[in-house]
């Protein structure tokens, strides 16, 4: 797909939809149009990044970028929330044009057009990267940060892709695992919890942990060897907190069901559980993942998300979300005005339960099979985001785990700040 | 255009006995006013607001106040009852790295359970002293006609 050179005139600036929006703030609409275009960095830009200092792509967990290697995996905003971009940006088929963080008079600000948007800086590194485990890898391998939450992932691979066109069609997690030859699909456990005790020791960083993975389909029942591996892991950290009590987590799961759900909430002290329906919409969900709909399905999948509040409690439950993957071609919506109303509905439908989403802007990821579809306007992303965040306060549904201190992913889950 | 706070101001705002008001406007309008003790000045001139609740009024009109470009005012009353009043505007708010971390650490060996939530720098806009017999005189001298006549009798005897 070539640049449209035209694209601007083709829909709302973010100036304009700033107008549109009055009380949605205009640093907010930056961030969402931010992740929705992607972002370059000039040079000037590249040489303000010290590896030595600043949080560059990990040693390990290389599933959004594997082609841009020293590049920030964030920015800060002056509103102290921050941006994740470390994804590769695909320079040949972008139909719109990246924003650009660039250095004017010694700062390093985002760009358009030449024109300064929002001064940023980037991560500073946790105190545990550079040190080694046990066994001589590097910490990074086995945690990452982003950059108040310890995030591990536990298996590297999703096999749902193990059919084919079973993957989701906007990730490239699993085609990155496979175009990098990775082998080690699942780290060892021990290593994991060496590093997180190397991070624990840094006073005023981490607010919590984020657990997730790829899906493993085995076991007795379906997801048996997911659950198993999480229980594993989420005990072995819970080992290094008070006896009882749980601790600040979040699982990001594939679907169990209640005698998975049973098991989990009592053989951990997890305290959030997330499972991702990631498309708002039963057709489009099984077009888009196709695997998840092949074992489980859409009602099924929100039938289970809904149950697990009988288990961990409204307010410690989530679903995230690819916004904007329901206007893929072929099969996605025709226009933004049908999707926004069917959406927006089904959303209802979740948050009315005490269940809080949080969605991510979809942008056609390199190596994902949408990697040169084309995500939708500015306007969209908005608005949508404008009525979550009213069905979040409607239904007095908080957010904890996803929020600006701990994800970055979110910018919708910013509003709920004030 | 900044102010600068003066090395008088300064010192009255580092004594443990001067009260510090924030006064903020919460995202429906409303004006909120809260003692802070853990405002400082650093060594750029910032005012910095150490705030340790995620939730409080305080906080949400901080983060206002840089989504919406609205100034605060901070109140610096002394013990002997001196006042000034600093308009501020916020440039930033930290939540974490090396410059929050100091703070934390500052913080947490004053009292253990004090858990720092963001760091806010302040840039000073304006300020004047707003002590009453200081503003008494300021305000006769540039209003002089707005006084009562028995009391405008007894000045000009």
């Amino acid at each position: 797909m070539a640049r449209d050179l035209e694209w601007r005139k083709k829909e709302l600036s973010l100036d304009e939809v700033a107008a549109k929006f009055p009380s949605f703030p205009k640093l907010l609409i930056l961030k969402i149009d931010v992740q929705r275009r992607g972002v370059i960095y000039t040079e000037a830009a590249q040489s303000k990044i010290d590896p030595n200092i600043h949080q560059v792509q990990s040693d390990g967990q290389q599933g959004f970028r594997i082609e841009q290697r020293y590049f920030p995996e964030g920015l800060i905003l002056k509103d102290g929330s921050y941006l994740i971009v470390s994804y590769d940006y695909d320079f040949e088929n972008q139909k719109r044009d990246p924003y650009v963080v660039d250095v004017i008079d010694d700062r390093i600000w985002i760009t358009d057009e030449g024109r300064k948007l929002a001064e940023v800086s980037y991560f500073v590194k946790p105190d545990y990267y550079n040190k080694l485990a046990s066994n001589g890898e590097p910490l990074t391998k086995y945690i990452s940060s982003r950059p108040q939450r310890i995030d591990v992932v536990l298996n590297q691979y999703c096999h749902f892709w193990d059919r084919n066109g079973g993957g989701c069609k906007y990730c490239p997690l699993t085609p990155n695992y496979l175009k990098q030859k990775l082998k080690e699909e699942r780290y060892n456990v021990k290593y994991i919890v060496e590093a997180v005790k190397e991070a624990l020791k840094q006073e005023g960083r981490f607010s919590g942990f984020m657990f997730t993975g790829g899906s493993i389909l085995s076991g007795d029942n379906v997801l048996d060897d997911e659950l198993d591996a999480y229980i594993e892991l989420i005990k072995a950290i819970g080992d290094l907190f008070e006896d009882g009590k749980r601790y600040p987590s979040q699982l990001i799961s594939s679907a169990f069901d209640e005698r998975q759900l049973e098991r989990l909430v009592n053989e951990t002290k997890l305290m959030h559980y997330t499972t991702d329906i990631e498309v708002l919409d039963r057709e489009k969900f099984a077009w888009i993942c196709e695997g998840k709909n092949h074992y489980i399905g859409y009602d099924e999948w929100k039938r289970r998300l809904v149950a697990s509040i009988d288990y961990f409690g409204k307010g410690n439950v989530s679903s995230g979300m690819v916004l904007g993957v329901e206007l893929a071609s072929p099969n996605g919506f025709v226009s933004e005005e049908e999707a926004f109303k069917v959406i927006t509905e089904e959303a209802e439908t979740i948050v009315e339960n005490g269940i809080s989403l949080a969605a991510n802007v979809w942008r056609p990821a390199p190596g994902s099979v949408f990697q040169n579809q084309y995500n939708p306007s500015l306007e969209y992303f908005v608005s949508v985001y404008n009525k979550f965040d009213e069905l979040h306060h409607k239904y007095n549904v908080g957010r904890y785990t996803d929020d600006y201190r701990r994800c970055g992913m979110h910018p919708g889950l910013d509003l709920l700040r004030v | 255009m900044s102010a600068e706070i003066s090395k008088e101001l300064k010192d009255l705002i580092s004594k443990e006995d001067t009260i510090k008001v924030i006064a903020s406007i919460s995202p429906q309008g409303e004006v909120h006013s809260a003692v802070k003790q853990s405002v400082t000045v650093d060594e750029n001139g910032q005012l910095i607001y150490l705030e340790f609740f995620e939730k409080s009024q305080t906080n949400i009109n901080m983060v206002n106040s840089i989504w919406f470009d609205k100034n605060i005012s901070v109140t610096i009353i002394s013990a002997d009852n001196r006042s000034f009043v600093i308009k501020g505007k916020t440039i930033r708010s930290r939540v974490f790295g090396k410059e929050f971390e100091k703070y934390y650490r500052l913080y947490e060996e004053r009292e253990k359970d004090n858990d720092l939530v963001a760091v806010y720098y302040i840039e000073p806009l304006e300020i004047y002293e707003q002590t009453f017999a200081v503003q008494k005189a300021q305000h006769k001298e540039k209003y002089p006609l707005y006084v009562h006549l028995d009391k405008y009798a007894e000045e000009t005897e």
